[in-house]
């Protein structure tokens, strides 16, 4: 009796270590902006997302779940990250189809220009630090980091973010034990129009990274096997140093797809279809601001309801919530 | 590797399971093999030089066992010394070798330096090899110990290999007696909750010590003691109050993980640190703090030379010696040796001036009783080793000087109130949560001083409460140790793109 008793008593304090310390882990992970994206989108429930939505900055700048479900009532969400790179975007994926099998994956494509697996040990912590200890994560620890880790300590702190941010104790805020603005699906909302220049198209081609194609491959292959369609497409940007290496990284990359029989969209040649304006679409001289990311969100909602199978639960009483969110999604724009 | 590394957090509790999986009698080969591979982590050369001092002071026992046999006794003494002296001789001349040699090669060079003669150069370079001090006197007190009789020699080297090279205690303490750790591991030991949950809350609290008081708190000594000429007379005080407890708490906190991680496995050592800070005398001090060198300096020095009973000038001489020698044991560099030599000079003048206090307090009636006369004495103490310590954390002696001279000259009151203090190589909110935390650990040593044995106590507490407390412990040492590459939030701050 005295056994069983010790046995349940140290049980329970491993599960109440266990239960404590994912929940501190996930307070203390870094949250990007006032929307913790990835951490928010496993709050959502089960299959009820048919779009998702992954990539850059660009990602999250562009595609507003909002404004799609309001045109279209199409559910989706924005798994877009600072710098993503596309074998960052291969784990995502892997965790949106285990856990929400969208219909449709759309994947933004700054990625490509990217000749390393992480742009920083930052962005890698914001794009993976809140995907849980599953499958996933133990093939980002024991496959995908040591290509470029060498130590186990050094991989460490991607197992146990708190390694790295357990300083954050100073600057908790309540953002960090609840998550703000879930509404916004992962979506980068920006208001301010910061006038562009118009870039000059470039049809040149330049190569792209072997290292990155193989997690592309590794991508077509997932969404082939789950029955999932693989939309490619990328975001229009404004004149910039980097324009011309990224466009002609698209461009060869896109040529790719063709070949595959990927369907993609470059909206670089789409200017004036969305009625692209310099002046007014731009928050700085790469990203989209609201106004940009309505064309790009409206032009892609006609292209998913003409192209897939995609339900419009708008009436669904199953998805009031969404109808809320979008209030809630106006009510902050407006403001 | 390190206690406090990741490394240690795996290689533990595998070794345990595999301790007490294992059949009784290969557990002492199997902890030999986990203490070397332990030792090996870090230089896996430097475990040869134990090992001969291991082959070294085991045939010293056979050796004085057979010597012991002899039945001329003036033969037989002879041998007996012999024994001692090789013993002594060839271990003392590894330790000096690597740890003495460059030191010693540069003070002559210093000396020589005024008499211009040519200095010496040294082609090699001797690195320290670690524990070097602490495994040396360990394997000596069994030679001394076997001579004088208090023990049987040990037959089986393996055994003894263990008791010279048991990781929890291998590097730094505490360094055990042959009569203790020797003889334990010639015990079965079962498998004890009791005694494991003990462990593993004494190991937990050690930790605590070093990752979120001991590192912590040294950034903020670093920070002065490395610029010490930027700062004034408070913060300098400051940080040197603070090294007091940095020090205790990381040696302490080693210790006690040291303790606890044997107890998990049943060898229970001795006692390291005795609540010093509560002592009220420096004689009192020493026989707190690090009480297994302390012990080692009286048992196999003090007394040899005569300890107090050749005479008052002649203990004095005896007092000087041990002190200095531990100066010269903490440290290679005469910093050290000056540090040892104020505790010395602290304890002759104490005894010294015994008649004096006597007169004085009797004369003036002072009631020496109470607790104000004794907080007097344990505030003072804690003052005059806290003087002793710039000595010991300054990196050479003129530093210590210069240091102790901004104590008394760059007196600057405002930085009471301006917030200087607290954002001393950490910000406020970090340095106002160490010294919270440091109040946790005065209080708890003051149960201790008190005889309130708070492990034991604790585990006669609902289970809630003992949870909550070790809750308290395991997070403040996942959110406030110093550990991990750290964090900069200018990193993340671009992340909008």
């Amino acid at each position: 009796m005295k056994h069983i008793k010790q046995f349940i008593a140290i049980m329970l304090f491993i599960v109440l270590f266990l239960v404590s310390f994912q929940y501190i882990t996930h307070v203390f992970n870094y949250k990007m902006g006032e929307n913790d994206t990835v951490g928010s989108f496993y709050k959502e429930p089960k299959d009820s997302i048919e779009v998702l939505f992954v990539g850059s900055s660009h990602a999250h700048s562009s595609f507003s779940p909002m404004e799609l479900w309001n045109e279209t009532g199409i559910t989706s969400y924005n798994l877009g990250t600072s710098s993503q790179t596309i074998p960052c975007s291969y784990y995502l994926i892997r965790e949106g189809i285990r856990t929400q099998h969208p219909k449709v994956i759309v994947l933004e494509t700054y990625g490509v220009k990217y000749d390393v697996d992480y742009q920083s040990t930052a962005r890698l912590h914001i794009a993976l630090d809140e995907i849980p200890f599953n499958k996933t994560k133990i093939e980002i620890l024991t496959e995908f980091l040591p290509r470029t880790m060498g130590g186990v300590e050094e991989r460490l702190e991607y197992c146990f973010p708190i390694i790295r941010f357990h300083s954050r104790w100073k600057e908790l805020t309540p953002a960090d034990f609840r998550a703000e603005n879930v509404f916004l699906k992962g979506y980068r909302l920006n208001c301010n129009p910061r006038k562009q220049q118009e870039p000059v198209r470039t049809t040149q081609k330049e190569e792209v990274w072997a290292g990155m194609m193989e997690y592309f491959q590794r991508i077509a292959e997932l969404c082939e096997e789950n029955d999932v369609e693989l939309l490619l497409c990328n975001a229009p940007m404004s004149k910039c140093n980097k324009y011309k290496s990224v466009t002609q990284k698209m461009n060869t990359f896109y040529e790719y797809a063709e070949e595959q029989g990927i369907s993609y969209i470059n909206f670089e040649d789409l200017r004036e279809e969305l009625d692209l304006d310099y002046q007014t679409d731009f928050r700085d001289k790469e990203h989209l601001n609201l106004y940009g990311a309505r064309k790009i969100t409206t032009y892609l909602a006609a292209y998913l309801t003409e192209h897939y199978d995609l339900t419009d639960y708008r009436d669904n009483p199953k998805y009031e919530q969404w109808n809320k969110d979008y209030d809630d999604y106006i009510n902050l724009v407006k403001k | 590797m390190q206690f406090d590394s990741f490394d240690f957090l795996i290689f533990f509790p595998i070794v345990c399971f595999l301790y007490y999986a294992i059949p009784y009698r290969f557990r002492h080969i199997f902890l030999l093999v986990a203490s070397y591979y332990f030792y090996m982590c870090w230089n896996p050369k430097y475990a040869l030089l134990m090992l001969i001092s291991t082959v070294i002071t085991y045939l010293s026992g056979i050796l004085l066992h057979r010597a012991n046999q002899i039945t001329q006794a003036g033969k037989r003494e002879k041998y007996r010394k012999l024994c001692v002296f090789a013993s002594f001789a060839s271990n003392l001349a590894i330790l000096f070798f690597f740890k003495y040699f460059d030191f010693l090669i540069n003070s002559i060079n210093r000396v020589l330096a005024y008499t211009h003669v040519s200095l010496i150069n040294v082609t090699f370079d001797v690195v320290l090899p670690v524990g070097i001090s602490f495994y040396t006197f360990q394997a000596l007190s069994y030679t001394v110990d076997v001579y004088r009789g208090d023990i049987y020699r040990e037959k089986n080297f393996l055994k003894y290999a263990l008791f010279v090279s048991f990781f929890p205690q291998l590097v730094a303490g505490p360094i055990e007696r042959s009569k203790n750790l020797l003889k334990q591991i010639n015990v079965k030991h079962e498998f004890d909750l009791h005694k494991v949950h003990s462990g593993l809350s004494l190991m937990l609290f050690g930790m605590f010590q070093k990752k979120v008081l001991s590192d912590n708190i040294a950034l903020i000594v670093t920070q002065v003691y490395d610029n010490y000429s930027k700062y004034g007379s408070l913060e300098l005080i400051f940080a040197t109050v603070l090294f007091a407890f940095q020090i205790y708490c990381d040696f302490g906190g080693y210790s006690n993980i040291a303790i606890g991680a044997s107890r998990v496995m049943g060898f229970e050592l001795m006692e390291n640190f005795n609540t010093p800070y509560m002592a009220n005398s420096v004689a009192d001090f020493w026989r707190r703090w690090h009480i297994s060198l302390s012990t080692w300096f009286r048992d196999y020095l003090y007394i040899p030379l005569g300890g107090n009973r050749k005479g008052r000038f002649r203990k004095y001489v005896n007092l000087m010696i041990v002190f200095l020698t531990s100066g010269l044991w903490h440290g290679a560099s005469w910093h050290f040796v000056v540090w040892g030599g104020i505790n010395g000079v602290y304890q002759i003048i104490g005894d010294l001036f015994r008649p004096v206090r006597d007169k004085a307090s009797e004369l003036l009636g002072i009631e020496r009783k109470t607790f104000s006369h004794q907080l007097l004495k344990v505030i003072v103490t804690f003052v005059l080793i806290d003087f002793s310590w710039i000595f010991f954390r300054a990196d050479y002696v003129g530093q210590a000087f210069a240091i102790i001279r901004g104590m008394f000259t760059r007196i600057h009151l405002r930085v009471l109130y301006d917030g200087t203090l607290l954002n001393l190589g950490i910000d406020t909110k970090q340095c106002l949560v160490v010294l919270g935390f440091l109040l946790i650990l005065i209080a708890m040593d003051i149960c201790k001083y008190l005889k309130i044995d708070l492990i034991e106590g604790l585990s006669k507490q609902g289970i809630w409460f003992q949870y909550a407390v070790y809750f308290f412990f395991i997070y403040a040492i996942l959110i406030f140790g110093s550990y991990g590459p750290g964090y900069d939030a200018s990193e993340f701050i671009y992340f909008q793109f």
